[in-house]
């Protein structure tokens, strides 16, 4: 395997995480020599998707880990490469139902039958849903995309796009914990109005902010007294309450109490912006999983002649003695490079800054009305982090028909299970008696995912740390990021650049002018 | 063999087109002289409809050769009736390929229109189909909302299943300035008043003035929800050209319209069309006894809507005039 | 969520050009001139309608002149056909909105006498319907447009009592809309186009009083959008044709006044193409004959000093109109 690894290369990547991925797609593209390592089995890093069985796999693979120490090779000037990382740590796995399904008896067996039509838990039992392990698709770190945000922009720019399909979120929502029940969140100006939830003055209020925010940069002079404050203060002024205050925090302007005013204006008009373009919301669902993502970005890289290697460890980083790095040692073997990128987790510099608390449930039926995506944002009782939830139909390849795969995201506080536990308990049953107005929880893993940071100047000039996945619901910042560590490496280069128009293609090689007709 | 970037300069790109043109010109010239050549001698054939078909596709305006096309089917008509259906479907296909390469030709949707009328056996269900996808790529090609309304007639299809869908346009979009056309023809017919005041029905009018509330509060920007509100309020019946009569009824809708607009107008203060609305409001309530707060209004509209400075003030000037309450036509 | 605002961008004052009457004459006059032109050989199916277009539009100017008069008139005779009805070129079926164009242009050049006037007559009557409404022709079409062409063109020949006046109004009347507006049959649609083809028709026929003026004006003038151009229904981009329709409509009414001419004539003035003369629909697009004519005509409503007087309702110099004894009504606020 080692051999076929060239060296000296342009640049080195180790992990196969989104942000690097892009980042050495955009490289190959402009034909530098890209060696891309991953020392897991699989692509993606804390950002992929799992069948049932491998989920389960490489959670346990990790906690069972073993460090590696470095030999004769290590310099004292080298770094080590945390390769023991456990951004995914705290995997605790439930199950809700039974192993077989009882059928000795023709009454029990009747009664699964005559139940089949209420519910569909009692349709599954543990084995029969690992047996269909292919047909589900776990992602670690689910996101959306804007349809107008920057990370559908470079995938149709660069034609990365035709690697994946995607799927338009149907529903987004807000839970109402007062009421106890979802309000689904207008989008598009037919949405609000037909929505039978607000009022005409609220309608007209609603649609005055999203116009406010949308038009901000040509109307500076309103917005001065706001412009340093936070989010709150606008929305108190032009007295937004109530259900569209909900509809715009909570969902639109993604919002916390404490979020400054120009983060939330530039999120309504990405929200506002990418409806209808490719559907009734602004947000895109990839199909397969999120996870694919990171891999049409190395495909592309492939294409382009990056040379790719999982199960290929790297142990440390070597540094030269004017504190640049000059390679890396992988598996035992020098690999020379001009730059090295590492995801944050392996960066030993790094520390953990934050987390975030993860839920995946199975589900037997929709807490919406059969979106085949949607999003459904619990705010908090007292203005911190809300929980985002992310319901996942069959059609979008998530799991069998019949069953619905949830995703819960929030800041970790504690532990995944009690940061999650107060709204998994007002959405879900997860009891015994199983609920007919609620959807029935068949099988859940809770775990957390590091936040890293990298401390600034202590890497050296050549390394970049690659951030891992945030809190937030879309892919943006992290292609920004990528872009930024892309125009650090390579000023004045493209950035995944437009594929040529065909037509416009003119054959080298051919000695009259493709225009030229036929005499 | 590897690609390069050509990019075309305009020079080379008009010399393309000019080529193109040149060639297409020939094409044209040639066939039309073929087939008025075979018409003066009387040829309508499969041929003269083969070169009119292939002329027509590229341009639909050429009306002359559609009504070649009308010869050689009522020639078919009357000498071989049995293969009607099969030149119909063939028209049929034609005009909707015309009508795709150009939706807004009066000459393609005349001519399906036509050959329905020569058919025996027409499914309404497929014009219909065709009116659905023509109106999702332009909602306001009047060509084509005028075409539904002729095989709705044809097809004896029901005004309520009309206004149906109507109602679902409006809900996808209710800037429609068409759908709400639409429904101002349908309404009247479907849901006549039973007093002499009003064009609709009590019920029906209120529904609708609902709506159409939902439309201003939504977008008070939308023109199209104005007109249509202007015409519910202020549409007297035309029998009736006396005094407005005592109809308290009538009366409170327009004060529950007056309040809802003026809530409007706290919210956005400088819309022209709320204001005028206001205007006209209490105009319709009591022009003499709001006279004042109006004139208000006109000049505040004039600053707002400079452009129609001029229909502001003959608004202010019939207002002076009107000295006592007396039915305010249109 | 963005507002439907269909408008385009003025150029600055400085960059809008005076009237450039000599380039538009000189674009109308050649235009034609290179017989195998792609564009005027694909026109050929409204070659009346061009001409009359161009005849106009110079006669406006004062160059009707610069025109070839005995080729035009030698090409509308072998235009007419043995039913009395004109075509749009030589070979080219009989219809009403080319016989209206060839009558329009042999009342330019005062040679009504090169075709046979009677049968013109004869023509247009027959394509009255029960209902009053004209066909555009023998197949059937119905159309406001063509009760326009069928009395403007028996205006012309004196013989508007040839038809059923109170039916062809009647029939106008029943395709008033809610906003007061007219559409191409009972039940279409308010169109600026078809607009002046109904309150032109009813000039014509004395019959101003049917309309419902206030709101039909206020629906004319809300046409007018922030660039000063005009529209041909709500939510519509600006065109410079509609400069005639709507405005020659708001002269009929008497209601001129309600447009802002001095934003209006900055718009019209700025859809003239400054390197090869004529008007555009809007500025920076191809200028046509179409678009140049109703460009003058509108900026001769609109006063215009260098021009000629322009009848509202016959789209022709009023010098004609008035030489051929026609008055049609309109009405004063």
């Amino acid at each position: 395997m080692g051999e076929d690894i060239p060296s000296p290369c342009d640049l080195i990547v180790v992990g196969t995480g989104l942000v690097e991925s892009i980042v050495a797609s955009a490289a190959s593209r402009i034909g530098k020599q890209v060696v891309h390592l991953d020392h897991r089995d699989f692509y993606g890093s804390s950002w992929a998707t799992f069948s049932f069985n491998s989920l389960k796999n490489t959670l346990g693979l990790i906690d069972e880990f073993k460090e590696h120490t470095t030999q004769s090779q290590k310099e004292a000037s080298d770094l080590n490469i945390s390769l023991n990382s456990k951004a995914v740590c705290n995997a605790i796995e439930k199950w809700f139902i039974l192993d077989e399904c009882k059928t000795e008896n023709d009454d029990s067996h009747q009664e699964c039958e005559a139940s089949r039509g209420k519910t569909s838990r009692i349709n599954w039992t543990k084995s029969e849903l690992l047996k269909n392990s292919r047909k589900f698709n776990f992602d670690i770190s689910p996101k959306l995309l804007y349809s107008r945000g920057e990370m559908v922009e470079v995938l149709i720019n660069s034609g990365i796009c035709r690697y994946a399909e995607f799927k338009n979120v149907s529903g987004i929502y807000t839970f109402d914990a007062s009421e106890g029940c979802l309000l689904p969140v207008p989008c598009s100006r037919a949405d609000v109005f037909n929505s039978k939830d607000i009022s005409m003055v609220e309608k007209r209020l609603l649609m005055k902010v999203l116009a406010m925010c949308v038009d901000y940069e040509n109307k500076p002079e309103e917005f001065k007294e706001y412009e340093s404050g936070n989010f709150d203060n606008f929305l108190n002024a032009h007295k937004i309450q109530g259900k569209i205050r909900k509809y715009l925090v909570d969902s639109v302007a993604m919002a916390n109490d404490s979020t400054n005013f120009q983060d939330a204006v530039k999120n309504v008009q990405k929200f506002v912006r990418s409806i209808g373009r490719y559907g009734n919301t602004p947000f895109l669902w990839t199909l397969y999983g999120s996870g694919e993502l990171p891999q049409c970005f190395c495909r592309c890289s492939a294409v382009f002649g990056g040379v790719y290697c999982l199960k290929r460890n790297t142990e440390n980083i070597i540094i030269d003695s004017d504190g640049q790095a000059i390679g890396i040692v992988s598996d035992n073997q020098k690999l020379m490079a001009r730059f090295i990128l590492i995801e944050d987790c392996l960066n030993p510099l790094a520390n953990i800054k934050s987390g975030i608390s993860r839920a995946i449930l199975i589900t037997d039926r929709s807490i919406t009305n059969n979106d085949q995506v949607a999003i459904i944002t619990v705010p908090s009782a007292n203005g911190k982090d809300p929980v985002r939830i992310l319901e996942l139909s069959a059609s979008t390849m998530a799991c069998p028909p019949g069953l619905y795969v949830v995703h819960l995201i929030t800041r970790q506080v504690t532990t995944a299970v009690e940061d999650l536990r107060e709204v998994i308990d007002a959405v879900f049953c997860s009891g015994e008696k199983e609920a007919l107005d609620k959807p029935n929880i068949i099988w859940s893993l809770h775990f957390n995912i590091n936040e890293y940071d990298s401390p600034e100047g202590k890497l050296p000039s050549n390394v970049y740390s690659c951030p891992g996945p945030d809190l937030f619901l879309d892919f943006d910042d992290h292609v920004i990021k990528a872009r930024n560590i892309f125009q650090s490496m390579y000023p004045g280069e493209d950035f995944l650049p437009k594929v040529p128009d065909p037509e416009d293609v003119v054959l080298e090689d051919s000695s009259e002018d493709i225009v030229q007709e036929n005499p | 063999m590897h690609g390069r970037l050509k990019v075309r300069t305009t020079a080379e790109q008009q010399e393309i087109k000019a080529k193109e043109r040149a060639k297409k010109l020939a094409v044209y010239k040639v066939a039309m002289d073929r087939i008025f050549s075979k018409r003066k001698s009387g040829e309508l054939d499969d041929e003269i409809l083969k070169i009119t078909g292939q002329v027509l596709t590229e341009n639909p305006d050429i009306s002359t050769l559609w009504n070649i096309r009308k010869e050689t089917i009522v020639k078919i008509k009357n000498t071989f009736p049995d293969l009607v259906d099969n030149y119909v479907s063939k028209e049929l296909t034609l005009t909707e390929q015309c009508i795709r390469v150009n939706p807004k030709s009066y000459n393609s949707w005349f001519h399906r229109s036509w050959v329905l009328d020569k058919g025996s056996n027409i499914d309404f269900q497929a014009e219909f189909l065709l009116c659905d996808k023509c109106l999702e790529l332009d909602e306001r090609n009047f060509h084509c909302w005028d075409y539904r309304r002729i095989i709705v007639q044809m097809s004896k299809t029901p005004l309520e299943n009309e206004l149906q869908f109507s109602t679902n346009k409006i809900t996808k979009n209710f800037s429609n300035y068409s759908s709400w056309h639409y429904r101002s023809e349908l309404l009247p017919r479907i849901y006549p008043s039973s007093s002499g005041d009003t064009l609709l029905d009590d019920q029906k009018l209120a529904e609708e003035c609902n709506l159409i509330q939902n439309a201003i509060f939504t977008d008070p920007n939308d023109q199209s929800a104005w007109f249509y509100q202007r015409w519910l309020l202020f549409t007297k019946k035309e029998s009736d050209s006396k005094e407005n009569s005592k109809n308290s009824g009538f009366l409170s809708v327009l004060n529950d319209e007056l309040e809802s607009c003026q809530q409007l107008r706290d919210l956005e203060p400088n819309n022209k069309w709320v204001i005028l609305q206001v205007c006209e409001l209490l105009r319709r309530i009591d022009s003499l006894g709001n006279k004042k707060e109006i004139l208000q209004l006109v000049s505040q509209l004039t600053k707002v809507d400079p452009l129609r400075r001029g229909y502001y003030a003959y608004l202010g000037s019939k207002i002076e005039e009107e000295k006592q309450k007396k039915t305010i036509p249109e | 969520m963005a507002l439907l605002m269909n408008d385009i961008v003025l150029p600055k004052d400085d960059d809008i050009p005076d009237l450039l009457l000599s380039k538009h004459a000189h674009f109308l006059a050649s235009y034609g001139n290179n017989k195998d032109d792609y564009e005027f050989c694909m026109t050929e199916y409204l070659r009346m309608n061009g001409i009359y277009w161009s005849l106009t539009a110079m006669d406006l100017m004062g160059k009707l002149g610069e025109m070839d008069r005995d080729g035009i008139i030698l090409f509308i005779k072998q235009c007419q056909h043995e039913n009395g009805g004109i075509g749009a070129s030589i070979d080219h079926d009989p219809h009403l909105l080319y016989t209206l164009s060839a009558v329009q242009i042999l009342c330019l050049y005062d040679a009504l006498d090169a075709i046979d006037c009677e049968k013109v007559t004869k023509y247009v009557v027959n394509l009255q319907n029960s209902d009053g409404s004209f066909c555009g022709d023998q197949w059937g079409e119905v159309d406001t447009r063509f009760s326009m062409c069928a009395v403007a063109c028996l205006a012309l020949l004196g013989k508007l009592d040839a038809i059923n006046i109170d039916d062809a109004v009647n029939f106008v009347i029943s395709c008033m809309n809610f906003d007061g507006g007219f559409g191409c049959r009972p039940g279409s649609e308010s169109h600026a186009g078809q607009v002046y083809c109904c309150v032109g028709m009813l000039s014509i026929t004395g019959h101003l009083h049917l309309i419902k003026a206030d709101s039909l004006g206020w629906w004319l003038c809300e046409r007018q959008l922030p660039s000063g151009g005009l529209n041909g229904r709500p939510e519509k981009l600006p065109d410079v044709c509609y400069s005639w329709w709507v405005v020659a409509s708001l002269r009929i009414i008497g209601r001129l006044n309600w447009l802002d001419k001095d934003q209006l004539r900055k718009f019209i003035m700025a859809c003239q193409d400054v390197e090869t003369g004529g008007f555009s629909d809007r500025p920076n697009d191809m200028p046509d004959p179409f678009h140049t004519l109703f460009g003058l005509a509108g900026l001769s409503l609109l006063g215009e000093p260098s021009l000629k007087t322009i009848n509202p309702v016959f789209c022709m110099p009023q010098s004609i109109i008035s030489h051929l004894k026609v008055q049609p009504q309109t009405l004063t606020i």
